[in-house]
């Protein structure tokens, strides 16, 4: 019997990185379960918070015998930009000196991601430009982060929602 | 002149961790910290929640064993409200907790320490890790990635989700087992067990023996151990009382409430991190075989229990014994004990399912608030979990205490890492293989360094920075 879960079969993986015990660090989760609110979500789209149990999900995909068409991570980020804003990273724009990092704590773990492109999916980094996450648990977004929250959705669904 | 060797953050361990190794004049270790991350604000966050609300807060915690917060808040909130849970739900929380271990110790052993000891340590960076050992082994990589997936889908059959569990309830377990999902359950069993006798037969006749001169050196020290065991002396994860025990053997079992009178909490001003120490054996103090000292996590389980209550496991225990002794020291040996859990975890789980009261539906009882104190405690896969809580007469946390199973260690692995760098680094001479080594004697202890926050942003890296007394830069090494 072959146990792969729906994560590994599915069209498109989308998933909600973060700890919701840490303000704006639970930015991810949040937009998974705004998109589970407030939009149809396809058949073959697989939303899944992750929290901070991400590497396991990576970790069995870059292993698995069967992986999504597309791979979309969402989390938060501190660049030091312009708080609340939507960024698309890309995986070259990952330092060098953390590419070979596998620590398993390092979610998502460039490494891992960048093996699951070369295998052919796409990967796809989107984040939330949200300053300083909280040294101590503090539950709740920010303003800006929860204004960012349907913003992101709304281009996750345009973006992903529609038939393949 | 003297240097400081930071490795940060160590890979491959699940937290933030910095590792800082003074050398003195001479080039030789001087002195070591391992400084980690550690939730922080927790307790001050619960109070004035309703405590039913702690099962399911917990989870978030750690990512990693989110089962072991679960099932550890559960029963603290089963003290609190003063509940004895029918016996199928207790049943059901030991059938999720064992599948959980199952999926832990698979995850630790063939991706986390599994690069060490099937690449090598001194094997490049870049394929010391896992995608180097699905070049290395692809059949077993395979196997490993089918287990795992099973283990999580015996979670959600048993208890609805495997990721932010919310099965165990105050009172019990929130729903009953069918006959055709126990039936499906075995199956999936049968075949983790086979992983489990393969993974240390494997163990035992391709990597212990080729190893063996670095695990009776790497990290070893002597101390204490604390873990659990039920009123026979048999190994338990799930529930019984504790049981610390001396380097000597010598032991003492006293139940989980009353762990504040055994275990004190000594803190640091460099770490955030506590360091428990056995306070009615001594004082603290961060030295080798102090009498104060103790670890737990797998091999102190293994050391502290009479025996094993499951006979494939029990034959791995003799077996351990009569080479290592009790209780055994070498640090290394966690990664040994470790396996024997794995088999114990699928043996466990295979018996609780051919119990006929595991479909029982009896398996949950109504709970009243009250004001009263309540301790849960677990074997968590990285040490004793305690949750210990006080409520007010409306149900309303007024008090909130953690000790999270790697903070047991916290003194153990700063001595790990001492005695290893101690022996490594001599002259002021090492490479990445030894710095590996060393990081080596971390991952034994499979910490868990709280998985509190991780943004993605690209600012950790392994790099090591060598610098003098003023700071000044002297040598980079980064991959």
């Amino acid at each position: 019997m072959d146990y792969l879960p729906e994560f590994c079969t599915a069209r498109v993986l989308i998933l909600g990185v973060g700890n919701v015990l840490f303000g704006d660090d639970g930015f991810g989760p949040q937009v998974i379960a705004h998109l589970e609110r407030n939009f149809p979500v396809p058949a073959d789209v697989c939303l899944m918070d992750v929290g901070t149990g991400v590497r396991k999900i990576l970790f069995t995909l870059a292993l698995s015998s069967a992986r999504p068409r597309e791979i979309v991570i969402v989390d938060a980020v501190d660049r030091n930009g312009t708080r609340g804003q939507i960024i698309e990273l890309l995986l070259e724009d990952i330092p060098l000196e953390k590419t070979d990092d596998f620590s398993m704590h390092q979610a998502p773990t460039s490494n891992l991601l960048r093996e699951l492109r070369d295998s052919g999916a796409q990967v796809t980094v989107l984040v939330c430009d949200v300053g300083c996450v909280p040294q101590e648990i503090c539950t709740g977004l920010s303003p800006l982060a929860a204004s960012a929250v349907p913003i992101m959705a709304r281009q996750i669904a345009d973006r992903y929602f529609s038939p393949a | 002149m003297t240097q400081t060797i930071v490795i940060q953050p160590v890979t491959r361990i699940e937290g933030h961790a910095k590792v800082t190794i003074q050398l003195n004049d001479q080039g030789n270790v001087a002195d070591s910290r391992v400084n980690v991350i550690e939730l922080r604000g927790f307790e001050q966050f619960c109070l004035g929640r309703p405590v039913e609300e702690m099962p399911r807060i917990t989870t978030r915690i750690c990512g990693v064993c989110p089962w072991s917060h679960h099932l550890a808040s559960a029963k603290a909130t089963d003290a609190v409200f003063g509940v004895e849970i029918p016996s199928a739900a207790r049943k059901l929380r030991r059938l999720c907790n064992s599948i959980a271990y199952m999926e832990e110790h698979i995850l630790h052993f063939y991706f986390l320490a599994g690069a060490d000891f099937v690449m090598g340590p001194d094997a490049e960076y870049p394929v010391r890790n896992v995608i180097g050992i699905v070049g290395a082994a692809p059949d077993i990589a395979r196997q490993v990635v089918k287990v795992r997936h099973m283990c999580a889908r015996m979670l959600e059959i048993v208890a609805g989700k495997s990721i932010h569990p919310a099965a165990a309830v105050p009172g019990g377990f929130s729903k009953p087992l069918q006959p055709a999902e126990r039936d499906q359950l075995k199956a999936m069993a049968q075949d983790a067990l086979g992983l489990a006798q393969f993974s240390i037969k494997f163990a035992k006749e391709n990597i212990f023996p080729k190893y063996l001169d670095m695990v009776k050196s790497l990290g070893v020290i002597t101390s204490g151990f604390l873990g659990t065991v039920t009123d026979d002396g048999s190994f338990d994860v799930y529930d019984g009382h504790l049981r610390l025990m001396r380097s000597d053997g010598a032991y003492e079992d006293f139940p989980y409430d009353r762990y504040t009178d055994f275990i004190g909490e000594h803190v640091e001003p460099w770490s955030y991190l506590k360091f428990p120490y056995a306070k009615q054996w001594g004082a603290f103090a961060l030295a080798d075989n102090s009498p104060s000292l103790y670890r737990a996590n797998t091999l102190a389980r293994i050391n502290v229990c009479d025996r094993m209550p499951t006979p494939l496991a029990q034959a791995e225990l003799e077996e351990f014994r009569k080479n290592f002794g009790r209780p055994a020291q070498l640090t290394l040996l966690y990664h040994w004990a470790r396996l024997i859990e794995l088999l114990y975890s699928a043996e466990n789980a295979i018996q609780l399912l051919d119990d006929p009261e595991i479909t029982s539906h009896d398996t949950r009882k109504k709970v009243e608030p009250r004001k009263a104190r309540g301790v849960g405690c677990v074997e968590a896969p990285r040490g004793t979990l305690i949750h210990d809580y006080e409520t007010d007469e409306n149900g309303l946390l007024t008090n909130v205490n953690l000790i999270v199973g790697t903070t047991h260690n916290n003194s153990a692995i700063n001595l790990s890492v001492r005695q290893a760098a101690t022996a490594l680094i001599q002259n002021g001479k090492y490479d990445q293989g030894i710095l590996n080594r060393v990081e080596m004697a971390i991952r034994a202890y499979d910490p868990c360094l709280s998985c509190a926050t991780h943004t993605f942003d690209g600012t950790l890296a392994v790099k090591i920075n060598i610098v003098d007394q003023d700071g000044n830069v002297l040598d980079t090494l980064a991959n």
